[in-house]
């Protein structure tokens, strides 16, 4: 906070910032009782608002990027040192042109505009007021949100040499522990990778033994040899029988270790240390249980990343450790940030977990987290150790993924907001919104490369603006999607052509369009912290990803309009229910 | 986090071990959100825009996604290939590290690229070392005097001395000295073998090694799974550079020896034109086949047919990939009882061992094979159950860790 305080007082002392013009040229921000600069300061100057007449910002940054140190507010730049180097608050006639293969066009955006208005209403149509200003602060103050009871505590940082231990070093010899662990893999045709993973837990070190449990739902290929052969307990259900909490639960009855440890048949442990560290972890920080984030496989994807890597940012843990406990606040969003455990790798005492099992279908890891915690125990989740673990799926899997992902939202929580949102008004916002993709598609296509991702950020931003005036589409885009597969360009393709175009020709008025935004800017965010140009090839990957964040976005959307379904639809929502819940 | 690696030679211009292990971690790197960068040294023709700096040409360009800067002298200095100091190099890494600007610099080959290690001291720009090979203690990098020798570590300069003294004591002893200097302030030192950081420490006081062993592509990888009984034909297979060093002669020699009908030799690779040339006269017999180089991506293709691999180099190999990948494919290998690439090896159970250079031993054991090809399905299952081959995300995961805690300690100071 004292970062912020300083660049209050350094605004506040140039007399470039005009309270009363911030707030009459961003009328979202009057309903929220904000302090006009402390917005400005925290976040107004990330989203492009202007301080004052005097000073624009999004034309000092992009005039005067390359001198400006990443993540610093503009106008503390321009106070800072611009004003004495003579560089320009405003646009004038004779700027220079600062990109190297592409020069962005800025248009003067309208805060204040009817579209943007309409936008704010529109949002608050469907989600309510209360919704509104709590999405609005919690991304304002995401930061603080998150703490347990007062603040969440690091993890007690394991020993150097632990730390740098390596997959067969001789040197580091952990003594074993007097315990036994029980792996738990459910598997259904684990594939090639399956035997390198047991092996790798068999020679984890530090434990008297290791036993592996293996719950089968009807492997048909080699998962049951290999099984046997490293002298698992293998129980065999019925496929049709499988669900994620009774396979483990099923698995834990059979186990006969001390501690359980749940993971899945594609993952690895990253070295023959790993299982020891999350142990050390749970036995010192007397948590109930311990969870590790995930590392990539080798052809891991753009989103797949991108995802991971924002996820982790959000709990904290992307180069940290951390324990969580019940939060202050209890809602959805803080009991899911502090009741992290993963079906990836979760270690857990069989004593406590038999006091609580699985339940559910569908993120019965989180679940178990938040009972937990709500009974008070500690939670560790660990960004310095990790497991291996990442999927290159396809997008019609994530149209799955974010239909079931918001089921399970509005089942499990009961402050969740579904938004107030009609099947019929949204399926010709897909068809805009596919528009839209097919549009940015092309575009990025001729750019020239490679290119900055901030000036890539600004390009796609542009290209969001300007679609915002845009009409309903009467048809589909004419362009061929290889970023689509099969499955998800069928299932959209065929919701369109049936339900989408009566609003054709129309002024545009979704909300599709500006939350796939929201998620596009995960992407540049990503891209910006991990590359420092983007050349054709992962021009290519940022294609793939978009399609796969576009599906995500429209199946939690269409989730939203199973909700609201009244049983007068002309699309018939249970056959849509059917099959978006299949299979995840 | 920004890391920069830096190595002797790099893709598309050559493709060996080294090049393969700095793309594999690169590429990883990448994949776990570090802004990377590659620095070379281009030995060839450039092939994209040339730019200038003092006394230096240099090139800019992606390799598979990944960005590489690719330097050369104008002039090229005699001791390029062994020598430790260039103060032109010196001038150009400074500036790429200012421009640069890494968190941290990666050392995949001291060769050519040693100025960058100075630089990276000068301006206090953590760097690891990865020991691929012996460059820093030998200016022949293999410590073999000869082809057909090799000597155990310099001692000081005194092995030199008695066994290459083509190199002066002077010139040894300060390379020495300033090999010593650099591994000192390294912020950590790896190799991908106990055999090579044990013959590193043995010969710098002081400076310790981390074992992180090479990992391999699993995605290249497949079980080949085939079983045998008392009749199977067998494949016998070479994959590598066809050269002196990797002993290819000797696999031929071994295999001609051979009394049966059974088994087939198959050698991939490609090599100099004379030493091929005395290969092709040395394979007699028609079921000697050489079968030219194959892309990476066909290796489980390729061990799918491979019954035995056969590596007898009469150098140290440091790791050898491919003998890792051989074992990672369930086939087992028959190789030199040297170096690096034997410390996964349990002679007879999961795999065979035989004295460097010895065709007899290497042909009994290649005849006992065959006189019983049903014993491969012993061995086959013993590599399946204890051989653990680590893979590249493995490799990479330890040297993450190693750059988080490098570049958390230096921004804590």
């Amino acid at each position: 906070m004292c970062f912020f305080q300083s660049d209050k007082k350094l605004i506040e002392k140039s007399g470039l910032f005009d309270p009363q013009y911030y707030l009459d040229s961003n009328p979202d921000l009057k309903i929220l009782s904000i302090n006009p600069l402390e917005h400005f300061v925290m976040s107004g100057w990330r989203e492009g608002r202007n301080p004052s007449a005097q000073f624009n910002t999004k034309f000092y940054l992009r005039t005067y990027h390359e001198s400006i140190p990443e993540d610093q507010n503009p106008l503390i730049h321009y106070i800072k040192k611009g004003q004495k180097e003579g560089k320009s608050a405003l646009p004038g006639k004779d700027q220079p042109a600062q990109f190297e293969s592409f020069t962005p066009v800025f248009k003067k955006k309208k805060l204040l505009s009817r579209r943007n208005l309409q936008f704010g209403i529109a949002y608050i149509q469907s989600y309510g007021l209360m919704s509104f200003i709590n999405k609005v602060f919690s991304k304002l103050f995401q930061k603080t949100m998150f703490f347990g009871r007062g603040k969440s505590s690091p993890v007690k940082m394991l020993e150097e040499s632990q730390n740098t231990v390596l997959l067969k070093a001789t040197d580091y010899d952990i003594q074993p522990n007097d315990v036994t662990i029980s792996i738990v893999i459910p598997c259904k045709n684990a594939g090639d990778e399956f035997q390198f993973l047991l092996k790798m837990l068999q020679a984890q070190k530090g434990f008297k033994h290791i036993e592996l449990v293996i719950v089968d739902s009807g492997s048909t290929d080699q998962t049951l040899e290999i099984a046997h052969r490293f002298k698992a307990k293998v129980v065999e259900i019925k496929p049709e029988d499988f669900s994620h909490s009774y396979a483990r639960n099923l698995g834990a009855e059979h186990a006969t270790g001390d501690y359980l440890l749940f993971t899945v048949q594609d993952a690895l442990p990253s070295s023959d240390t790993w299982l020891h560290e999350l142990y050390t972890v749970l036995i010192d920080n007397e948590v109930a249980a311990v969870s590790c984030a995930e590392t990539p496989k080798e052809d891991a994807d753009l989103f797949y990343r991108q995802i991971c890597w924002n996820h982790y940012n959000f709990l904290g843990v992307n180069n940290a450790d951390r324990i969580f406990s019940l939060p202050k606040t209890q809602n959805h969003l803080t009991l899911r940030q502090n009741g992290q455990l993963s079906d990836l790798a979760n270690l857990i005492s069989r004593e406590l977990f038999n006091q609580y099992k699985y339940r559910l279908n569908y993120a019965e890891d989180i679940d178990l987290g938040i009972r937990l915690i709500k009974d008070g125990h500690k939670l560790a989740f660990l960004g310095t150790t990790r497991i291996i673990h990442s999927h290159n799926r396809q997008p019609y899997y994530f149209l799955k993924r974010g239909y079931v992902d918001n089921q399970f939202l509005s089942d499990i929580f009961d402050d969740f907001v579904v938004p107030k949102l009609a099947i019929e008004d949204f399926v010709p916002d897909i068809a805009f919104t596919y528009s839209f993709l097919a549009d940015l598609s092309s575009k990025i296509n001729a750019l020239s490369y490679p290119l900055k991702p901030e000036h890539f950020e600004i390009f796609v931003q542009n290209q969001f603006d300007d679609y915002l005036s845009q009409r309903f589409p009467a048809a589909l885009p004419d362009t061929s999607h290889v970023f689509l597969d099969d499955q998800a360009q069928t299932y959209l393709e065929s919701l369109i052509t049936e339900h989408g175009f009566h609003m054709a020709g129309k002024a545009y008025n979704g909300t599709l369009l500006r939350a796939y935004f929201g998620y596009i800017e995960i992407t540049t965010r990503y891209l910006k912290n991990a590359y420092e140009l983007i050349n054709p090839d992962l021009a290519q990957d940022i294609l793939a990803c978009l399609y796969k964040a576009f599906c995500i976005v429209v199946g939690a959307h269409l989730a939203y309009c199973y909700k609201n379904k009244t049983g007068r639809e002309k699309l018939n929502m249970d056959a849509m229910h059917q099959t978006l819940m299949a299979g995840v | 986090m920004k890391i920069l690696y830096a190595l002797h030679q790099y893709y598309p211009e050559y493709q060996a071990g080294t090049e393969k292990f700095v793309y594999n971690m690169a590429s990883m790197s990448e994949l776990n959100a570090n802004k990377v960068k590659i620095v070379t040294y281009r030995l060839g023709d450039f092939k994209h825009p040339i730019k200038s700096a003092e006394g230096i040409h240099y090139e800019e360009y992606f390799h598979k996604k990944l960005p590489v800067v690719a330097f050369q002298y104008n002039a090229r200095p005699v001791d390029l290939n062994f020598g430790f100091d260039n103060t032109l190099g010196l001038a150009f890494a400074r500036d790429i590290l200012t421009k640069e600007k890494p968190d941290l610099l990666h050392i995949g080959h001291m060769m050519r690229v040693f100025p960058f290690a100075q630089a990276a001291i000068e301006l206090d720009i953590p760097f690891v070392i990865t020991l691929t090979d012996f460059f820093m203690i030998c200016p022949r990098n293999t410590l073999a005097p000869t082809p057909n020798s090799l000597c155990n570590g310099p001692k000081g300069g005194e092995a030199c001395a008695k066994y290459c003294p083509a190199f002066s004591q002077t010139f040894i002893k300060e390379r020495l000295a300033r090999a010593k200097t650099i591994l000192q302030k390294a912020a950590k030192i790896f190799a991908p073998s106990r055999f090579v950081a044990q013959m590193i420490e043995a010969e710098i006081e002081g400076v310790e090694v981390i074992v992180n062993h090479h990992g391999i592509r699993q995605s290249q990888i497949r079980a080949n799974t085939r079983h045998y009984d008392q009749d199977s034909q067998l494949n016998f297979a070479f994959i590598g550079t066809l050269s002196n060093h990797k002993g290819t002669h000797l696999a031929i020699q071994a295999f001609e020896k051979l009394n049966t009908e059974k088994a087939y030799l198959s050698i991939y690779g490609s090599g100099e034109e004379d030493y091929l040339k005395w290969l092709k006269r040395l394979a007699d017999k028609s079921q000697t086949r050489f079968l030219g180089s194959f892309p990476s991506e066909d290796l489980a293709k390729i061990f799918s047919t491979i019954d035995v691999l056969i590596v007898p180099s009469i150098v140290y190999e440091t790791y050898s990939f491919v003998v890792h990948e051989a074992l990672a494919c369930e086939v087992p290998v028959i190789v030199s009882n040297l170096g690096g690439m034997v410390e996964q090896i349990e002679d007879e159970l999961n795999s065979f061992l035989f004295p460097p250079g010895d065709v007899q031993a290497l042909s009994e054991i290649m005849q006992s094979i065959v006189d019983n090809p049903d014993s491969l399905n012993e061995i086959k299952a013993q590599i399946r159950k204890t051989t653990l081959v680590p893979s590249i995300e493995q490799e990479a995961y330890q040297y993450q860790r190693v750059y988080q805690q490098i570049i958390r300690n230096a921004n804590s100071i």
